[in-house]
């Protein structure tokens, strides 16, 4: 009996080696020992357990291929166990990840919304900001027209008054004047043209300035000669009236009409022989009330100069009288004797002397001078 | 005694035409399972699986009835692996796309964030500008 149990002691001792595969797993799951897979997959760990223990179990016995079989069952529960494990890790990180990516969706659309605002924002800042310029410019338009406008009407009164200088004829009297304003004129209008409206208004200034200088010298000077001709135009009708009487010697001289009387007189004496000679040129006088009357006697050589003299004086006071008489006042009225000191013709004949005793009646130029500013 | 052995026949041959009949299917699972993508270690666990069906297979024509047992036995239990390997895969996929779609959604608000910072300060200064306008 007792060999019989050292004999199967002996066979007890001499069992075959683990299974490499069984090694394999037990060195497998205590590396990777986990203890949520017991709490996650209790039922394959027990299972696995159970394999592993059936193998133990028949390898103790000798049985390699159940031990093997076994351990490949209890691997496979073991590896299922922690696939489905990892299933579980995946799945709560894929959630995760959901609800990360719904809350930065989430801000992404809070974002979206907020940029919505400030792009209204920035839209209605534009307009407005346009909206500033637009009036900014419209202003400033508005202003440059009214610029224009007054620069214009500065220029216009210019052009005015250097065509008043011109149809006072400055050109004759005042060219220096005339041309500064012309000159002037000319740069308004390009200073005009070019936008610089206060340069244009000071030239336009200027110009009106050096037109009424203009003006001032040529306006009295203009009229002057209008003055002039209109009494030149008189004398001519004057004349023509005067050269009806065949009994005067009638001319213009440069001191006016010269009406020269003959055979008013007898010889050596002071009173007119008829006033019929006479009465034509008071009414002259009366017709022309601008004219001065200077009446002056004259007689031939024949006597003393004195006498003469005193003849000629008389002579004209009579025919001075006669103008008197015709209301023409003494105030325009000048008798002069001048004796034999101017004759016309030669004393040695008759004839001569009878043309030397003479009056001359003189409507005296008036002296037009320009008026003093 | 024959009717014992025909009983031990049928319950044999129902027994094998059972085992057929799960061998078949398991054949046609690996089929389809085949054609799911997967990482090596599905692929090894599959061709496992294909390897016991094979086996199996060999062992119903050897009639090495309690060797099929086993064998089948194996191949469930590695069905079951190779379903959970191919659910964890899918279960991968779906973290890393779900990871991939966080980190999109993250990139696309911080854009956001950072454009709307931007506008924002545009519209200061344009704020300033037209106060300061004339």
């Amino acid at each position: 009996m007792r060999w019989c149990l050292v004999l199967l002691v002996a066979v007890g001792c001499t069992r075959s080696p683990k299974p490499v595969e069984l090694v394999a797993y037990e060195h497998r799951i205590k590396s990777a020992y986990n203890s949520t897979l017991e709490v996650r997959q209790p039922e394959l760990l027990q299972q696995s357990v159970a394999a592993h223990r059936k193998a133990v179990t028949a390898w103790h016995r000798g049985d390699a291929d159940m031990a093997i079989h076994y351990t490949r069952l209890a691997d496979i529960y073991w590896r299922t166990a922690q696939a489905l494990s990892h299933t579980k890790d995946l799945d709560d990180a894929a959630v995760a990840y959901s609800r990360q990516a719904a809350q930065a969706a989430e801000s992404k659309a809070l974002a979206d919304e907020r940029l919505a605002s400030v792009e209204r924002d920035i839209q209605r800042l534009d307009r407005l900001q346009r909206m500033k310029t637009e009036l900014v410019e419209a202003n400033r338009t508005a202003r440059q027209e009214r610029q224009a406008n007054a620069a214009r009407t500065r220029i216009d009164a210019a052009m005015r008054a250097l065509r008043t200088a011109e149809d006072l004829d400055a050109e004759r009297h005042a060219l220096g004047q005339l041309n500064k304003a012309r000159k002037s004129l000319q740069n308004a209008f390009d200073a005009y043209n070019a936008g610089r409206y206060r340069e244009a208004n000071t030239a336009a200034d200027l110009t009106s300035a050096d037109a009424a200088a203009a003006i001032a010298i040529a306006r009295p000077l203009h009229a002057a000669e209008a003055e002039q001709r209109a009494v030149d135009a008189e004398l001519r009708a004057m004349l023509e009236v005067a050269v009806s009487a065949p009994w005067a010697d009638v001319r213009i001289e440069r001191r006016g009409l010269v009406v020269g009387l003959r055979e008013l007189f007898a010889p050596d004496k002071a009173t007119l022989k008829t006033t019929i000679r006479v009465d034509p040129f008071t009414r002259l006088a009366r017709a022309h009330p601008r004219f001065r009357v200077i009446v002056e006697g004259h007689t031939d050589n024949r006597g003393k100069a004195k006498d003469n003299l005193d003849l000629s004086e008389a002579r004209a006071q009579a025919v001075a009288q006669i103008f008197q008489a015709a209301e023409i006042g003494a105030d325009r009225l000048t008798t002069v004797g001048k004796g034999d000191s101017e004759p016309v013709a030669d004393n040695a004949t008759a004839r001569g002397r009878a043309l030397n005793r003479r009056v001359e009646v003189i409507f005296v130029r008036p002296t037009v001078r320009p008026a003093t500013p | 005694m024959a009717r014992w052995i025909g009983v031990m026949l049928w319950a044999l041959c129902g027994i094998a035409h059972a085992d057929q009949a799960r061998i078949t299917w398991f054949t046609q699972e690996a089929r389809r399972l085949a054609k799911t993508d997967g990482a090596a270690e599905i692929a090894q666990a599959f061709g496992t699986l294909r390897a016991w069906i094979a086996e199996a297979q060999a062992r119903q024509v050897a009639k090495d009835t309690a060797g099929v047992a086993r064998t089948l036995a194996r191949i469930e239990a590695q069905h079951k692996l190779v379903i959970a390997l191919l659910d964890k895969v899918v279960a991968a996929r779906r973290a890393a796309e779900a990871r991939a779609q966080a980190e999109q959604n993250r990139k696309a608000a911080s854009a956001a964030h950072i454009e709307v910072a931007r506008r924002e300060d545009a519209r200061r200064r344009l704020e300033l500008k037209v106060e300061r306008a004339p």
